[in-house]
């Protein structure tokens, strides 16, 4: 398909709308907006609006609906997937500049803020009064909250309190069809369809999310993260499968290879035990007394799975560089290989142990090297092939690999995708876990809200049309420095 | 109904099900709606045999309603039509366990007894504790959103979803989500179901999150001079780094069906589970608080019991005829909301109890009155419209809610579900005019 062609007169609307400094529309400006954090897909948009008001947002959607161009919305672009970026050019609303907080209610445990507030960012607002906005994508202090509504966004502590759409209440969209819609809100319990969840996740194809009303979650009494060492990773996935079949949640539970624990001792020196082959970041949390009996449990559980070591953080400090380790992670590991391909992969948990040996096998027949950082207690994987690009065959192999592993998850399981979406990555893959009628029903979905299919085309939906036409101009980057799984 | 002769309709299904598996004619009537009884009621054995009967009924352009054990079978609007009972009490299995996931599969007609008796070895439990809960199938919980007080700290069937499968209107199984406990690939379809009254599809199974049962929970009464302390304790609760498992606030009237000697004001209810430490130093912070708001501890034996006393007296029980309101609003509010009915219904009987930390207001209304349920039900709805709540009427005599909105209004999203419902049931035939606005 070729790129929308876009109309000076609609410019010059839009202009109208969000004033001359809202509109980016040279090209060369635009490119900024050509990828998000995968920058193996790229799609130019031919103008970017930055509106500051719902009545903004509704102005734009309805001139470029009118004009039948294509439009995206974009956080803050920290997405994995061939999401934030325009296939097909068109309009991108990025939304960074509706960053108020409208409302925080601590005695209803909510908040209602607009798309562009970063996730951190609300914490920081209420984290003094014992109070914290639970989903922590690992790019949470930059990621906004519209974006991890969009993507349903996880996070380490995803564990034990759910990912996004466990804590959006309600949110106002402004849909496909130019109409402006407010699902769910503060009040619990409401009848009706639960709309809200289903627009959670859609990344974007059916509206612009302009208003988030969000769960706001109490603090444990008490806190406890420990370090615990193996001498591989396959013996530290079995140790999370003991702690889950023993009955213990963890506030997180996440583990990384000998490859991640060098790259993070060279890069952020987080205290991890170069020697080690496995790590494993346990943290519990709730009341102090269970806190105990847990650390306890968890204790005796990595021991008799043959830990090598368990470090109990002595102070928030240690705490917080421990988990500075595994937050910058990934964009660590930049410094030890030239390129890499990204994961995101769940299994049941209890599969672990056999899928770990598995993306070793797949690693060894691939000749690739395969390092991991994941989120083990939810079975959510995050393996990084690794590849040099100026190696001809190189690439191929890696993808080839990735390829083998999302295989092998599936085959025990599993699913495509826990925590990063679909985007323009994985949309020819949801044909794998879905057939034709419950894609036909999502598409059903899509329908309501967006019925010319002009809110973010070429994402989610497997089509044979959808990924011939993607210049593949960045193929083989490397992954910029400081990227967040 | 157009097409074949309606002997030849029962016949058809008979086919699909089994002769054995389908009631026509008077023994049908056992599974009337709001007095409107189907003509036929089929027992399906299998998905595929729900697939079959509703490709039949749409076929037939038959009017289907989808059940469980009935439990909840008086939720929802008086049908616009009712041809077929599809029963889902045959598909009882439970498909899979993983214990180490803490996942498992069921089948819809399972019930939520069923589902613990076979987890609690494992020490693990599906926490949904509706009233009825034992009786109530999974499909029906989801259908339903049903919920009761283990909201407070497990929240609703909407967390613990995973995945469905859906037989469509048009009996095309689909599936949606997955039987991870972490997913984001397309769209979340299983929220569709929760809460639909089976009008965008009939759920067959589901994957279901499960959680470790606590090794101790213990329950706690406090009462209080009045509804205002109680619920200033309850803030106080809320706001303490507690994990409460349920937190529930009982009027005197339900106190009094439940059996308890005591009889001030209003009580508050609270359960905690944890490790017996934590249960107890967690209990001791409760009373802090209750004491400091002026309540006195109020014995409490058999509490399992007792909180079934109470979920059963917000149920409303026939041969009394009753008005059940289940009210949402922000927990801030839930005072306001009780003062705000009262004042709608003055000189009517009366019993309220309400799960505080999500805000849900049940109200019991009985004796003259329910006569005008029209009227006073929009002096209630009217009463709410400042703090955004939101009012259902889950039980009433079938005379009374025919004349009712038991939904209230949805707001402008009803366009949308209109939308959905146009999309995934074309012909309307799932439970028409049951739903929201009419859907």
């Amino acid at each position: 398909m070729s790129a929308t062609k876009i109309q000076p007169r609609l410019v010059d609307a839009l202009r109208e709308v969000v004033g001359r400094d809202g509109v980016i529309a040279a090209p060369d400006d635009c490119l900024v907006y050509e990828c998000d954090m995968l920058v193996y897909y790229k799609g130019v948009p031919d103008v970017v609006v930055l509106p500051r008001s719902v009545a903004e947002v509704l102005a734009v959607v309805r001139l470029v609906l009118d004009a039948g161009v294509p439009i995206v919305p974009r956080g803050s672009g920290t997405g994995l997937i061939g999401g934030a970026m325009a296939p097909r050019g068109g309009v991108m609303i990025g939304v960074n500049r509706m960053d108020r907080v409208l409302e925080v209610d601590l005695a209803n445990r909510h908040a209602v803020v607009e798309p562009g507030v970063i996730n951190l960012g609300l914490t920081r607002m209420v984290e003094g009064r014992g109070y914290f906005f639970a989903p922590d994508p690992s790019s949470q202090m930059v990621s906004s909250i519209g974006g991890n509504a969009a993507t349903n966004a996880g996070g380490p502590h995803a564990l034990k309190y759910g990912s996004t759409v466990n804590h959006v209440l309600g949110l106002e969209l402004v849909t496909g069809r130019g109409e402006l819609l407010w699902l769910g809100g503060p009040v619990r319990e409401r009848p009706g369809y639960d709309l809200t969840g289903v627009v959670v996740g859609s990344e974007g194809t059916l509206g612009v999310i302009t208003k988030v009303a969000v769960r706001l979650t109490r603090a444990g009494e008490a806190v406890k993260t420990a370090l615990a060492t193996f001498a591989s990773i396959e013996v530290a996935s079995q140790a999370v499968s003991a702690i889950i079949a023993e009955g213990i949640i963890p506030a997180a539970l996440e583990a990384m290879d000998e490859p991640v624990i060098r790259a993070v001792e060279a890069g952020i020196k987080a205290g991890y035990p170069t020697d080690a082959k496995a790590v494993l970041l346990i943290e519990l949390d709730g009341p102090a007394a269970e806190v105990e009996v847990q650390a306890e449990a968890v204790a005796r559980i990595c021991q008799a799975r043959g830990a090598l070591s368990l470090r109990v953080a002595a102070d928030d400090k240690e705490r917080a560089l421990l988990w500075k380790g595994r937050k910058e992670a990934a964009g660590a590991f930049g410094r030890i290989t030239h390129n890499y391909v990204l994961q995101d992969a769940v299994v049941p948990r209890s599969k672990l142990p056999e899928i770990m040996a598995q993306v070793q096998a797949i690693a060894q027949s691939h000749g690739v090297m395969v390092a991991n950082v994941f989120h083990a207690g939810d079975g959510n994987l995050h393996p990084m092939i690794c590849y040099d690009e100026r190696v001809s065959g190189q690439f191929d192999a890696a993808l080839a690999a990735s390829e083998a592993i999302l295989d092998a998850c599936i085959a025990v399981g599993g699913t495509v995708t826990g925590e990063h979406g679909v985007g323009m990555d994985k949309a020819q893959k949801l044909a794998r876990l879905f057939n034709a009628d419950d894609l036909a029903a999502m598409a059903a979905v899509r329908r309501v809200f967006d019925p010319r299919l002009l809110m973010n085309p070429e994402k989610v939906f497997p089509s044979g049309a959808a990924c011939p036409e993607v210049p593949r101009v960045g193929a083989g980057k490397p992954v910029p420095e400081g990227m967040w799984v | 109904m157009t097409g074949r002769a309606s002997r030849d309709v029962g016949a058809a299904l008979g086919a699909v099900v089994g002769g054995a598996q389908v009631l026509a004619g008077e023994a049908a009537g056992a599974f009337a709606i709001e007095g409107r009884a189907p003509r036929w009621v089929a027992f399906p054995g299998s998905a595929d045999e729900v697939s079959r009967c509703l490709a039949l009924a749409a076929a037939e352009g038959l009017a289907v309603a989808p059940t469980g054990q009935g439990t909840r079978r008086h939720w929802g609007g008086t049908p616009r039509a009712l041809d077929l009972v599809v029963s889902l009490r045959r598909l009882d299995r439970i498909l899979a366990h993983e214990p180490a996931d803490l996942t498992m599969s069921v089948e819809a007609g399972v019930t939520l007894g069923a589902v613990n008796a076979h987890i609690g070895p494992y020490r693990q439990l599906l926490p949904l504790d509706p009233a009825r809960a034992a009786g109530s199938t999974v499909g029906g919980i989801v259908a339903t959103a049903a919920t009761g007080p283990y909201r407070a700290r497990y929240g609703t069937i909407r967390d613990l979803l995973l995945g469905v499968t859906v037989a469509q209107a048009d009996g095309t199984l689909v599936t949606g989500g997955g039987r991870v406990v972490k997913n984001a690939t397309g769209y979340d379809m299983p929220k569709l179901q929760v809460g639909a009254l089976g009008t965008l599809g009939v759920v067959v199974s589901a994957h279901l999150r499960l959680h470790p049962a606590p090794a101790e929970e213990r329950s706690w009464l406090y009462g209080f001079p009045g509804p205002e302390a109680l619920l200033d304790a309850a803030l106080g609760i809320l706001d303490a780094p507690l994990v409460v498992s349920r937190l529930t606030f009982v009027d005197r009237a339900t106190l009094g069906l439940t059996g308890h000697a005591a009889t001030p004001p209003a009580a508050l209810a609270v359960t905690i589970g944890s490790v017996p430490d934590g249960a107890r130093a967690q209990g001791e912070r409760v009373a802090t608080i209750c004491r400091s708001g002026g309540a006195t501890a109020l014995p409490l034996a058999e509490p399992e019991a007792w909180w079934r006393r109470v979920s059963d007296a917000a149920w409303g029980s026939p041969p009394e005829p009753t008005l059940v309101l289940r009210i949402g609003v922000r927990t801030t509010d839930v005072v306001k909301a009780l003062r705000a009915v009262e004042a709608a219904v003055d000189g009517m009987s009366r019993r309220a109890s309400a799960e505080l930390a999500n805000g849900v207001l049940h109200v019991v209304l009985a004796g003259r009155g329910l006569e005008e349920a029209g009227a006073l039900l929009g002096r209630v709805r009217a009463s709410l419209a400042p703090l955004e709540g939101t009012c259902v009427v889950e039980h009433g005599p079938a005379a009374v809610k025919a004349a009712l909105d038991v939904w209230g209004d949805v707001g402008p999203a009803l366009a949308a579900m209109r939308g959905l419902k146009a999309e995934l049931d074309p012909q309307n035939m799932l439970n028409p005019g049951r739903f929201v606005g009419g859907i």
